[in-house]
């Protein structure tokens, strides 16, 4: 009795051909999803500019904001999950605003207020439809991100300018 | 003595497997089937502007760039990039004054070519989604993410 239970328990040759079948179509389906999402995938080095805008002049013997920031220190996110590059150079700049002069709008610097321009360089994956990605983070010119720049908390700096260079 | 042979347990899987798999490519099918015919896509061009743009964000945007959305589907493609000098006003004792940022803040218009069906009065991109003048879109190019607003559209031909 038991050995009849054992006979019915082993597979037939149709049952292998089954399982070997299902094996090429799974295997034919990974290779065919590997293929079409690596073939689209660079790798590639990138500059962004990021622009922090007006900044408080300090007081005499204190620390600027852009003190914390560092040539060569390295930029995270927010949450400090991904590294989104290294900072290659910054320049403080002279903060304008639309103001009216004698009758007429025109911008015009505000004494104690400053913009930084930072370039970052870093490596990331482009791809066609998903730009250009670190880690998962989107870095695209006119968005808006929070950042940290070297030991400075960077918050809702803008993205001016995006381009590969060559690594 | 015949021995009845039995299916075992792997035999309903494979063949549960195999029905599935049937049954959802017939259903892709239908679905496929009852979507537009691509007879019947025109080309539609939709006037957009972007406003308050950095000089050098707009730098970043060309004629001929692809437009994808955020989930990465093809959107359309950008036929005509204008820049302009991005407008200001400031309102002073109840008078109104105007003026313009120079060399530092702009306004884009780009032309955006994209596909779909007419009707009516009506164009729906892709078959299904309806545009509207003053809609806003979020669409972004390998280098560049634009917040637009349609201005006009204008439909073609096939």
């Amino acid at each position: 009795m038991k050995k009849i239970q054992k006979d019915d328990r082993r597979l037939s040759g149709v049952d292998w051909l089954l399982i070997l079948l299902v094996a090429i179509l799974a295997l034919a389906a990974l290779s065919l999803w590997g293929w079409s999402t690596r073939r689209e995938e660079a790798i590639l080095t990138f500059e962004y500019t990021v622009l922090l805008e007006n900044l408080p002049l300090r007081g005499e013997g204190e620390r600027q904001a852009w003190d914390f920031i560092l040539t060569g220190g390295e930029v995270y996110n927010q949450n400090g999950t991904a590294l989104l590059g290294r900072v290659s150079e910054y320049r403080v700049v002279d903060h304008k605003e639309m103001r009216l002069v004698d009758g007429e709008a025109r911008a015009e610097v505000v004494p104690d207020r400053r913009d930084v321009w930072i370039r970052i360089r870093a490596e990331g994956v482009s791809k066609i439809g998903d730009g250009v990605r670190i880690s998962d983070v989107r870095i695209a010119a006119g968005m808006r991100g929070d950042f940290r720049l070297g030991n400075y908390d960077a918050k809702g700096a803008r993205v001016l300018w995006v381009e590969e260079v060559p690594s | 003595m015949k021995k009845e042979k039995k299916g075992s347990l792997f035999d309903v899987f494979v063949i549960s497997f195999l029905l599935l798999s049937i049954l959802g490519a017939s259903l892709r099918w239908q679905q496929l089937s009852a979507s537009p015919s691509e007879e019947r896509f025109v080309e539609c061009i939709l006037l957009t502007r972007a406003t308050g743009l950095h000089t050098d964000t707009a730098l970043c945007i060309a004629e001929g760039d692809e437009l994808y959305t955020a989930a990465g589907e093809y959107y359309g493609r950008i036929t005509a990039k204008e820049v302009r000098a991005l407008g200001v006003r400031l309102v002073e004792d109840g008078a109104l004054f105007e003026g313009v940022w120079e060399d530092t803040w702009c306004d884009v218009r780009l032309g955006i070519s994209v596909r779909g069906i007419q009707q009516g009065d009506a164009f729906l991109k892709g078959g299904r989604e309806r545009l509207l003048g003053g809609q806003s879109l979020t669409l972004y190019t390998q280098r560049a993410a634009l917040a637009l607003e349609i201005l006009d559209f204008s439909v073609g031909s096939a």
